[in-house]
């Protein structure tokens, strides 16, 4: 494909003047810190990453006015899989790895007007000006199949446009013509699942989202049983991904304002406008299918079967970043998004020996239709050339929308010591529910013992409660206590860019 | 299902009031999906009942379900002069087989308190003082799932029991001193309006009383008969209570509790469809004739 995008003459041009190769290779190992976050108790305390990543990225750039981009990244998962002997007769299970493509685009600068740049292609975008929380960011799905890479981002098709008419002013419009949503964490799974004791007796459920006293009419049913007679099968949970059709598309528009402040220092501030969906699935629909067992008097199957949809929402976002000129003055910034979602109804029914049991259907409003906030903002300042401080509010989690889980609380502290000449830095870093209580601490060590390496030892701590801290409602779930939030982990990672 | 609207690739804030018609409706998906049985999807609840009757064949272990009776005595001294207090806790238990702890459900608690005679010559009627739970908290069906410090089948391992009554979120809620009113670890468990949970004053006063509490109980290790039908042992408590609220100003005191030594459990094997309101209903037939009495 880069072939096609050299003009006529480029050939005789130096072909190292016209690209740019950069990249890392990435070691990662992980070890779990406790045996309680697993699918049962006892669970834990053994490897549960052994990762190598290769990461290449070439910039090819044949003139001033055209530009291409190529990341790519393998990953090499560094942990056996194979169960059968048959498996062992190639790589596949024994050493697996897989290819991921995180940019392929070309870019357009000046072009048709001198005031213009257009990109088209595979892209990562980043709008807003928070640490991280972005909450006016919606262009890209989040990528958290690998929790503690917890930057990382879905690349997505699209094409953007950008205009330039003013030095403090610009304007981007950008079309994403089809959905991709957020990638989750393989513990995502405990969120619905049934727990169970070692011989498979019923002990829990998760609370679905409705009201109180529904629930404890379906506790009632389940009552009925004794917990070793419940024979609850895996849950299934359905993704219901939008169609193709035009009106699926997302698309975008932010216009961002530069603005100087003489002595006092610089602002920078934008507003901008999102269509689309939400990237996170959110409850829909849940059907318990009960069948008696033929066999065995008063022994019940049942098959637990969940509908998640992505719903549609509209966002108007305003962010803004001030940077003092005084050294004694923190930078601060801030983002505030007005979500306008789709409202969405959950149902759940219930089928015993496959008839309906209409006493147990049952609807609540899960997402309500009415806009809600999510917004982030901090402070960061550098005290003394080791020590450094980043502080920020959130209001409402990557993940939350505004049902019955709620929008909760946040506070995000990064404390950065440098010392022996910045070869090494410890950093302490949390995230912090404040209306649960709950936190994700992640300390580390970094080390850069020559230039372009950097080796880190570190440890991602959950805490809160494993079990919800009201059974029998939907947001009693504690956000880094339940064990869908992943296990705790210590890590050592050694990479070298180049 | 869903609605699809057109998109706008302008900013246009003004436009944003008309997404208020989006809509993901789940009943009607299930009704599309399963047919025209689920037509009267509702909020309804389930009043089935099912056959009360405790078990009488002979088990194995103490794995299974279990109506428990926690006989809990102190006293109060709300005037001066001290009270006895007698607390009457009804729950389910549950065991599973691989015997690693037991789960608990909150049916219902008994409050009977004997005052000594009153009035200058101590001559007249005691007072009697009574109350309730709201139905509320017998609604919410509180549980708490207790492991084992290792699995036991043969007999029920010492443990020890929280229940928080309207509190959550406590950073140490064997110990974190109870909250005041305003407290945002206060919650409305039974869902009734009120913060905390109610309790139902009947006598001398009448009115309701809005409570927090931490009960804790140290069972003893529990003995089962031959047949584990039965299991019975002693245990301490402890109950740290607080009044947030109530409908009249009057019923905001409560005494400390001082517990007596002389608590003691009891366990009855019964089916697996045993429910609370069964236990409720037949409570004394339940744990009539126990081993030893």
């Amino acid at each position: 494909m880069l072939f096609l995008l050299v003009p006529e003459g480029v050939k005789a041009k130096n072909w190292t003047d016209m690209l740019d190769f950069s990249g890392y290779v990435q070691s990662d190992i992980r070890f779990s810190i406790e045996d309680y976050r697993g699918p049962r108790n006892g669970d834990g305390y053994k490897f549960e990453t052994n990762r190598n990543d290769v990461d290449f990225r070439l910039r090819f750039t044949p003139n001033r006015k055209v530009e291409a981009i190529v990341d790519a990244r393998i990953r090499f998962y560094g942990i056996n899989r194979a169960n059968r002997i048959a498996e062992l007769y190639g790589w596949n299970k024994v050493d697996r790895f897989d290819f991921q493509l995180n940019e392929a685009y070309l870019a357009v600068h000046g072009w048709p007007s001198e005031i213009m740049d257009f990109k088209l292609g595979r892209l990562i975008e980043q709008w807003g000006t928070a640490d991280l929380f972005n909450p006016t960011d919606n262009l890209n799905a989040r990528d958290f199949s690998d929790p503690l890479d917890y930057t990382a981002k879905v690349p997505n098709q699209m094409l953007e446009i950008d205009l330039y008419p003013t030095d403090w002013f610009s304007l981007s419009l950008v079309w994403v013509p089809v959905f991709k949503p957020s990638l989750l964490p393989p513990s995502t799974d405990y969120a619905f699942a049934v727990e169970t004791s070692r011989d498979g007796c019923f002990v829990s459920a998760p609370a679905p989202p409705l009201q109180r006293y529904q629930v404890k009419a379906l506790e009632n049913m389940f009552d009925q049983y004794s917990p070793c007679e419940l024979h609850f099968n895996t849950p299934q949970i359905n993704v219901m991904k939008p169609g193709l059709d035009i009106s699926n598309s997302q698309a975008g528009a932010r216009a961002h304002f530069d603005v100087g402040l003489g002595d006092v220092g610089d602002l920078g501030f934008s507003l901008s406008y999102y269509y689309g969906r939400f990237t996170f699935p959110v409850a829909y629909t849940a059907v318990a299918k009960l069948m008696d067992d033929p066999k065995k008097a008063g022994v019940m199957d049942v098959d637990y079967l969940v509908n998640v949809i992505y719903p549609r929402m509209q966002v108007a976002g305003f962010d803004f970043s001030f940077s003092a000129a005084s050294q004694y003055v923190p930078g601060i910034f801030g983002e505030l998004a007005v979500i306008f979602p789709e409202k969405v109804i959950f149902g759940l029914g219930v089928l015993r020996n496959g008839n309906v049991v209409n006493s147990l259907s049952m609807s609540n409003v899960n997402v309500d239709s009415r806009p809600f906030v999510k917004a982030t903002f901090g402070m960061d300042y550098t005290f003394t050339s080791w020590l450094y401080m980043n502080v920020q509010y959130v209001r409402g989690f990557f993940d939350e929308f505004n049902d019955a889980y709620g929008i909760h609380n946040y506070v995000v502290p990064d404390i950065d010591f440098t010392f022996l000449d910045s070869a090494f830095k410890l950093r302490l870093s949390a995230a912090w529910n404040v209306d649960d209580l709950s936190a994700a601490v992640f300390p580390s060590i970094i080390w850069v013992p020559a230039p372009s390496v950097q080796m880190t030892l570190g440890a991602w701590w959950n805490l809160g409660d494993t079990k919800p801290l009201d059974p029998e409602s939907y947001a009693g779930r504690s956000k880094f206590g339940q064990k869908a939030a992943g296990r705790s982990v210590v890590y050592l990672k050694g990479k070298l860019n180049w | 299902m869903l609605e699809h609207k057109g998109f706008l690739l302008v900013v246009i804030i003004g436009l944003l009031a008309g997404c208020g018609d989006w809509k993901a409706d789940g009943p009607q998906y299930l009704r599309d999906t399963y047919g025209s049985g689920t037509s009267c999807l509702k909020d309804s609840a389930n009043n089935g009942k099912g056959d009360v009757r405790v078990t009488t064949t002979p088990a194995q272990s103490i794995a299974g379900r279990w109506a428990v009776e926690v006989n809990q005595h102190g006293t109060i001294a709300p005037t001066g002069e001290t009270w006895q207090l007698y607390l009457t806790g009804l729950y389910l238990a549950n065991i599973p087989p691989d015997g690693s702890g037991v789960y608990f459900t909150f049916c219902d608690q008994l409050m009977h308190v004997t005052t000594p005679p009153f009035g200058p010559d101590k001559k007249q009627n005691p007072m009697r003082p009574q109350s309730h739970i709201g139905q509320g908290l017998k609604d919410a069906m509180v549980s708490t799932w207790v492991p084992f410090s290792k699995p036991s089948l043969n007999s029920l391992p010492a443990i020890n029991v929280l229940w928080l009554w309207g509190l959550r979120n406590m950073k140490d809620p064997w110990h974190d001193p109870l909250p005041d009113k305003g407290d945002s670890r206060i919650w409305d468990q039974d869902g009734d309006g009120h913060p905390g949970v109610t309790i139902v004053v009947t006598k001398p006063l009448t009115g309701d009383r809005y409570m927090i509490r931490r009960g804790i109980w140290k069972l003893a290790k529990g003995t089962p008969d031959k047949d584990f039908l039965w299991i019975t042992g002693t245990l301490k408590f402890q109950i740290d209570q607080k009044a947030i609220g109530a409908s009249d100003q009057l019923l905001m005191t409560v005494a400390p509790v001082t517990p007596k030594n002389d608590n003691t459990y009891l366990m009855r094997r019964v089916p697996g469809n045993f429910t609370c309101q069964d236990l409720l209903t037949h409570k004394d037939s339940v744990f009539a004739n126990p081993p030893g009495k």
